[in-house]
């Protein structure tokens, strides 16, 4: 059994040593200890002698034989009280009757007080939490025994607690669950007290402290499961008056009409609502085995005034499916599954004021197999029939986020230009990719890749790229509005250029190859706009200027291995930016304000402006409205006391009742 | 004759220092008043008050004002009118008083030390016009 034993060493030879263990009793009156001779053995009391002869020492090993646990008193085999063994023995080493080495052991044992009983079944009663915390003691584990280091355990008994004192357990883990908050008095070593804290601090015992619990005594209310249901317009002859812009467009059965677009996070949703004047351009991946067919094509759509119009639908096959389709690199079977789907949808709606009056839909169809990837496209557009151009007239007459920016070319005669930024396709390079038009308040930045050869001509990059990007500009005015119209000149903005450095001198580096310097290879596009007033609530936006600048980049061939006379790759990109502006400049500040920081709200707490703060502009808690007309009854009332306390207002009261 | 009835009762003039410390008693209460009150809204605010012990509190209060007002009517009364049976009334009625002021020293969930400095005040006040109402009883007694 493995009980408490301690271990020693004999050094020196030990044959012929014979080793014995002795229980001395320690005299009660003199506390003297008799020297004990050499005739004990190996076994005194409970203890047990053990050696382990070795070459130069020997391992002596004392260990107690008896059960340590705690139990009732009168029974046998076992503690009757917590301090178990307290004896004094010596080992002695003797050879031939003559005592060669002592050892002196004091042992004081205490019980095990580990829990062996029955657990109680008694639910033990948990306190309000409002007067005392759970758990005053949480070092408390054990129930009916100590644990050790814990000094609040009540069933540790003094002495116990003498033996571990020092180490008792600090903390809230230790059972202080209620610290010396701020506001007490004794706690003066606070170093920030506030000015009152000589009268306002709390001098009532720490028995009631702000940490107790704080517990909701609110009623409860069971919740009702939410429907996420989609409202249902029941009535079938409901009045409907019209669609508004981002209204959604319904069917005849009363259902969102849907064409596949993307959603927030990026990935295509197959049915999702299209929302009136919208349009939109997405572009959907899915292969053979993940297809699914749109809405049926024959679903009528309600125009707005209550009656049904139906799509006019026309089916087209792909000519070009290389720009659809990717295949992937699967193994090719012999026998592939093929199906006929649908590659592209062009939504077309005709609209007048508030309602749709035609809609003509193009269907482009080919056959999907398997092991390849599609590239689905649908867009849908929103015209106005009183205007054959893709030009709105109705609506927000302010820029609007994802509409694109109006750009005319007032040299040519043909006055319509555009501003454009990279679409790659394919493997992203500049000779496949095509143009899509810069769209109001979303910052894009795009490119395609130019393939250079080693020994390119520095100067004729150069040109190369900056005609590349200004291919992108086709125009010399950016339009203000949406609906800037090309014949008022007021309604443009000219686009400021700052043209790169155009250096002829500057090539010394003709005879490197493969290194060339200010490849004007970035474009910048700079659009300021500000927020000039609402429309119906919806705030209006104008571009008050447009930049265009270039930077720079210096080129240099990458090799790999060995330098090959093969290709490099150059990124030549696009950035758009936009940058808002307040529609007008804020008030300047008089150097009086500058200097005096209670007149600035920003750079002080209390300021002078804030002065009567419900009643400022300031207070943004409830609508201007509101608070003014609170203020007015608050005086309202206060004049009326003032009247009424008069005293000819009671004579006056007084007549009129007699 | 009725002079030696005056001269006899001006023997037993109103006691002015009573009737002093009860008019400054009573200003000094409804300070009192006003910031415990105002006190008990700042702890209600800044601490956590157990469970349904801001009640008792306030009830107390209220009840201290009213025992208050009481005990200051009879006593004045009893001065001026030179009768024992209000001063005695009002020195039963002050026991309560200090009671409660003993409540709001100690016994008051959070005792600030402006809590401390008023209750002290109020009670040598109340020690000081028992003492009073004592010796004018037994004036009018004897």
């Amino acid at each position: 059994m493995a009980g408490p034993r301690v271990n020693s060493f004999f050094l020196g030879n030990s044959s012929g040593v014979n080793f014995s263990i002795i229980l001395s009793p320690v005299d009660e009156e003199t506390g003297t200890l008799q020297l004990a001779n050499c005739s004990g053995s190996k076994r005194a009391g409970d203890w047990n002698l053990n050696v382990t002869p070795g070459p130069n020492a020997s391992k002596v090993t004392i260990s107690l034989t008896r059960n340590l646990q705690l139990c009732l008193p009168n029974a046998t085999d076992c503690c009757t009280a917590p301090l178990c063994v307290a004896e004094t023995l010596q080992v002695l080493a003797c050879r031939d009757s003559v005592v060669l080495a002592h050892l002196l052991i004091q042992a004081e044992i205490y019980a095990n007080s580990s829990f062996t009983g029955n657990v109680s079944e008694n639910a033990t009663t948990i306190p309000n939490q409002a007067f005392q915390p759970l758990g005053s003691c949480p070092c408390d584990l054990t129930a009916g025994a100590c644990d050790v280091r814990c000094c609040c355990d009540p069933e540790c008994t003094p002495e116990l607690k003498e033996l571990f004192s020092k180490l008792c357990f600090t903390g809230v883990f230790g059972g202080d669950v209620n610290p010396p908050f701020d506001q007490l008095c004794s706690s003066w070593s606070m170093g920030n007290k506030p000015e009152w804290f000589p009268f306002l601090c709390v001098q009532s015992s720490l028995n009631n402290t702000p940490f107790l619990g704080y517990f909701y005594h609110g009623s409860t209310s069971t919740p009702k499961v939410p429907s996420f249901k989609i409202p249902s317009q029941t009535s079938p002859g409901r009045l409907f008056t019209g669609y508004r812009q981002g209204d959604p467009v319904m069917t005849e059965e009363n259902e969102y009409f849907t064409i596949p677009q993307k959603s927030m996070a990026g990935q295509c949703v197959r049915s999702a609502p299209v929302a009136y004047l919208q349009n939109f351009d997405v572009r959907c991946l899915t292969s053979r085995a993940s297809y699914k067919e749109g809405l049926p094509h024959d679903v009528r759509l309600n125009s707005g005034t209550g009656d049904f119009i139906q799509q006019s639908v026309v089916y087209r096959t792909i000519t070009d499916p290389g720009k659809f389709i990717i295949e992937s690199e699967g193994p090719r079977t012999a026998e592939v599954l093929c199906q006929n789907v649908t590659f592209a949808e062009h939504y077309t709606f005709l609209c007048k004021d508030k309602n749709i009056e035609q809609i003509n839909v193009t269907i482009f169809l080919g056959s999907l197999c398997d092991g390849e990837i599609l590239t689905q496209r649908f867009t849908a557009k929103f015209l106005s029939l009183t205007s054959t151009s893709a030009t709105e007239l109705f609506g927000n007459p302010g820029y609007q986020v994802g509409k694109p920016v109006r750009a005319a070319n007032m040299n040519a005669s043909n006055t319509s230009g555009s501003l454009n930024i990279w679409q790659p396709a394919g493997r992203g390079l500049c000779t496949s990719a095509t143009y899509t038009p810069v769209l109001f308040g979303l910052d894009s930045f795009s490119g395609c890749t130019l393939e250079v050869g080693i020994d390119e001509d520095c100067s004729f990059l150069r040109g190369n790229v900056t005609e590349k990007l200004d291919s992108l500009i086709q125009a010399t005015h950016v339009g203000k509005r949406n609906n800037s119209s090309h014949s008022d000149l007021d309604d443009w903005v000219k686009i400021i250029r700052l043209d790169p450095f155009n250096s002829n001198t500057s090539v010394s580096t003709g005879s490197i190859k493969g290194i060339c310097r200010d490849i004007p290879a970035n474009l910048n596009i700079r659009i300021i706009f500000a927020e000039v007033g609402a429309v119906q609530g919806v705030p209006r936006q104008e571009i008050l200027a447009v930049q265009i600048s270039y930077s720079t980049i210096i080129w240099q061939f990458q090799c790999g291995l060995i330098c090959e006379n093969t290709t490099s790759l150059l990124p030549i990109t696009a950035a758009v930016q936009f940058i808002q502006v307040p529609a007008q400049p804020p008030v300047p500040l008089t150097r009086f304000q500058m200097n005096y920081t209670e007149f600035d709200c920003n750079r002080n707490d209390v300021c002078w402006p804030q002065l009567f703060y419900p009643l400022t502009r300031f207070y943004t808690g409830e609508p201007y409205s509101q608070c003014l007309a609170k203020g007015l009854f608050l005086a309202f009332l206060v004049l009326l006391a003032a009247v009424m306390n008069n005293p000819w207002f009671s004579e006056l009261w007084r007549s009129s009742l007699v | 004759s009725l002079l030696q009835e005056i001269l006899n009762a001006s023997s037993q003039l109103p006691s002015v220092p009573l009737q002093l410390l009860v008019y400054v008693n009573g200003v000094y209460y409804s300070f009192y008043f006003v910031a415990t009150l105002a006190m008990i809204m700042y702890k209600s605010q800044a601490f956590s008050y157990p469970d349904d012990f801001l009640a008792p509190d306030l009830t107390l209060l209220f009840i201290m004002a009213i025992l208050e007002a009481l005990r200051l009517y009879l006593g004045s009364k009893g001065n001026l009118t030179e009768e024992e049976a209000p001063l005695g009334l009002s020195l039963a009625v002050t026991v309560g008083s200090v009671l409660l002021s003993l409540y709001f020293l100690v016994w008051q969930t959070y005792v600030l030390r402006a809590d401390v400095l008023l209750n002290a005040l109020l009670l040598c006040t109340y020690g000081l016009e028992s003492v009073l109402k004592v010796m004018a009883i037994a004036a009018l007694v004897s």
